[in-house]
């Protein structure tokens, strides 16, 4: 069951407040019962020492004046007793000599004294006995009964016994009682009705402060919805200087490093995406299959340094005049992503779109900048080696915009020759200059030569150590590859390539083509 | 080498802006040698000398940097470098960057024909 906390200190506090007040009321009771209790025996002993005091009165003077008794005046005696009589609680002397009863005085000759109900007779020391119901009207009686003593004669000369009414102590004793216990009772009306207070005051201070405690864990609690509704802004303000405002901080705290993952997160989603599409770009861009051309093996090896490439190369069927021809290309385009993607798609349609105007490389390439650099971005450009192959002659006319130098491998002498064609890259200069600096090469395949083109990747390619691969290594792979046709070749060079970076993160791209002239 | 970028003005003709750059501009380091650079030229410093005695390697991604400043400067200044290493001219050689950019073996050199 969902207990409020605002309900849960309430009722601690109401339950505190009721185990106060029960334990007060049991104490209080008590303690009140033990002062009646003491103050009835303290109330009866004084009232019995005042009884004694005055029945030892009552008997000196009787002593006292014991002569006339001696005598036989029981007319003065008499006068004596009913002069003590007159206090309104004695409520009988009489004076007993030999068994009959002198005083008061008695028409006729005194009668035998009957003792009165459960009192002994007086002995020769002073005697008190309480007797219940002794008295008119049941009236619960002291009874002192004691000698009278001649001091002159030294002899007893009668016996007393006075009856004084307890009920003036009795109803003293119970007064004091009542009013120990309306007191008492009052007292603990008092304090119920203060303790009451308490609680009232507990419970609605337990309310207020529930509430003030609350304040921040429900502006926590809001926090935490709204933040969970996916609102990474949200800021949860808590101000107080404890436990709750430092667990306000560290909530703020986790749901910025949240924003901020996310952030990355996206980030990190959207240049994948981009990446994703850039590939897919590529991939249907560069050529499905090798050319087959008799006489002739092909090989392309192609690869991004981190998923996508700015390289690309292609192969165009050429067919001029009937001779067939195979246009080569292997560029590097400076920009990678979608902006590198795009720029390769659109050399690319651009060349493609220009190869079948002229069998002239260099023309062919000058056309391409025409149309390409005036659109293109700053610091974009293209570098390119285009080469077109007549398949019957063995000849390759060769032109480079500002790519790397193309490597020969010479069957003959079993030697790499380097080959450089001057010229700017695409997109970096006007078409004036473009077109001053571009010249074409011819370079004839002999049986067992092999053509080869790459990217800088290659060159550039490091180990951990901070080695390039560098031209020697790569020369030295034609000529220790050379058996085999082109696509072994590729492959085996890039297996080289691989075992020399060994996993070291590469950041450049490595593309390479090879054509090779079957041996004779 | 740790890729490294400095900025200031020549010693010898203060309204001339160096760039220093240390290490390699390759696809990693070129994004923050062009936003340095870019934020230099973008106060109006349009006379830059790229000095790249420190620099070991430079990849077409750091030349396409050199191509964006070019293009921001040509009108009212110039894009010159001085200091290349054989690789790093050879990088620039191929790709035709030699036409378009005034290149100074060193800064005697540089100073020589900028003064």
């Amino acid at each position: 069951m969902r207990l409020p906390l605002k309900a849960k200190f309430s009722g601690l506090v109401l339950g505190l407040v009721m185990v106060i007040l029960v334990s007060i009321w049991t104490l209080s009771v008590y303690e009140q019962s033990k002062m009646e209790r003491s103050i009835a025996e303290q109330q009866r002993s004084t009232m019995r020492d005042e009884l004694t005091k005055r029945a030892t009165n009552i008997l000196a003077f009787l002593s006292a004046n014991s002569e006339a008794l001696a005598i036989g005046d029981y007319l003065t005696v008499d006068a004596f007793v009913r002069d003590l009589s007159t206090s309104p609680d004695i409520r009988f002397i009489h004076i007993v000599k030999d068994g009959r009863l002198i005083v008061p005085l008695q028409d006729g000759a005194p009668p035998r004294y009957q003792l009165p109900r459960g009192v002994k007779p007086a002995g020769g020391a002073m005697h008190f006995e309480m007797v219940d119901g002794a008295g008119v009207d049941s009236e619960p009686l002291i009874i002192v009964s004691g000698p009278i003593v001649d001091k002159t004669i030294r002899r007893r000369v009668a016996e007393a016994y006075v009856g004084i009414s307890r009920l003036p102590v009795r109803d003293a004793i119970e007064s004091a009682q009542a009013r120990v216990k309306e007191s008492g009772r009052i007292a603990r009306y008092e304090f119920t009705f203060a303790t009451l207070l308490f609680a009232i005051l507990g419970v609605v201070g337990s309310v207020i402060l529930v509430a003030f405690v609350l304040r921040p864990i429900n502006i926590l609690t809001r926090g935490a919805k709204i933040i969970g509704q996916g609102n990474l802004n949200h800021e949860v303000v808590v101000r107080t200087n404890d436990e709750i405002g430092d667990l306000a901080h560290t909530f703020n705290v986790m749901t910025r490093n949240l924003r901020e993952d996310q952030v990355k997160l996206i980030e990190k989603q959207k240049l994948e995406q981009e990446i994703k599409i850039a590939m897919q770009i590529q991939q249907t861009l560069l050529p499905k299959s090798l050319p087959n051309a008799p006489g002739y093996s092909f090989g392309a090896v192609y690869g991004g340094a981190r998923e996508v490439s700015g390289d690309y190369y292609d192969f165009l069927d050429i067919r001029s005049n009937g001779r067939p021809r195979i246009g080569v290309v292997v560029a590097d385009v400076a920009g990678k992503g979608i902006p590198g993607a795009f720029m390769m798609a659109v050399t690319r349609s651009i060349l493609r779109a220009q190869a079948p105007v002229s069998d002239s490389p260099a023309q062919v390439l000058k056309l391409t900048n025409g149309i390409l650099q005036p659109d293109l971005k700053k610091g974009m450009f293209v570098s390119m080696v285009y080469g077109i192959l007549d398949v019957q002659s063995g000849h390759m006319e060769l032109s480079s915009a500002g790519h790397c130098p193309s490597l020969v491998y010479r069957a003959g002498s079993g030697s790499v020759e380097t080959v450089r064609c001057k010229g700017i890259a695409l997109g970096i200069g006007a078409a004036q200059l473009f077109e001053r600096r571009i010249e074409s090469k011819t370079v004839p395949l002999a049986p067992g030569d092999i053509f080869f083109q790459y990217t800088d990747g290659i060159q550039h390619a490091m180990n951990i150590e901070e080695n390039r691969f560098g031209m020697d290594r790569l020369m030295a792979c034609l000529r220790e590859f050379n058996p085999g046709d082109a696509q072994s070749l590729v492959a085996r060079i890039l297996e080289r390539i691989n075992s020399f970076t060994a996993g070291f993160p590469q950041f450049d791209d490595i593309t390479m083509v090879a054509i090779k002239r079957d041996r004779a | 080498m740790e890729f490294k970028v400095e900025v200031g003005p020549a010693s010898w003709k203060p309204d001339i802006t160096v760039i220093k750059l240390f290490g390699s501009v390759d696809a990693q380091t070129a994004p923050l040698f062009e936003k340095e650079a870019m934020a230099a030229v973008g106060k109006g410093k349009k006379k830059v000398l790229v000095d790249c005695a420190g620099l070991d390697f430079i990849s077409s991604a750091g030349i396409g940097v050199f191509m964006v400043i070019l293009s921001e400067v040509e009108a009212e200044g110039f894009l010159r470098v001085m200091n290349l290493s054989d690789e790093v001219y050879e990088s620039f050689e191929i790709l035709g960057i030699n036409e378009v950019m005034e290149i100074y073996k060193d800064e005697k050199d540089a100073r020589r024909a900028i003064a």
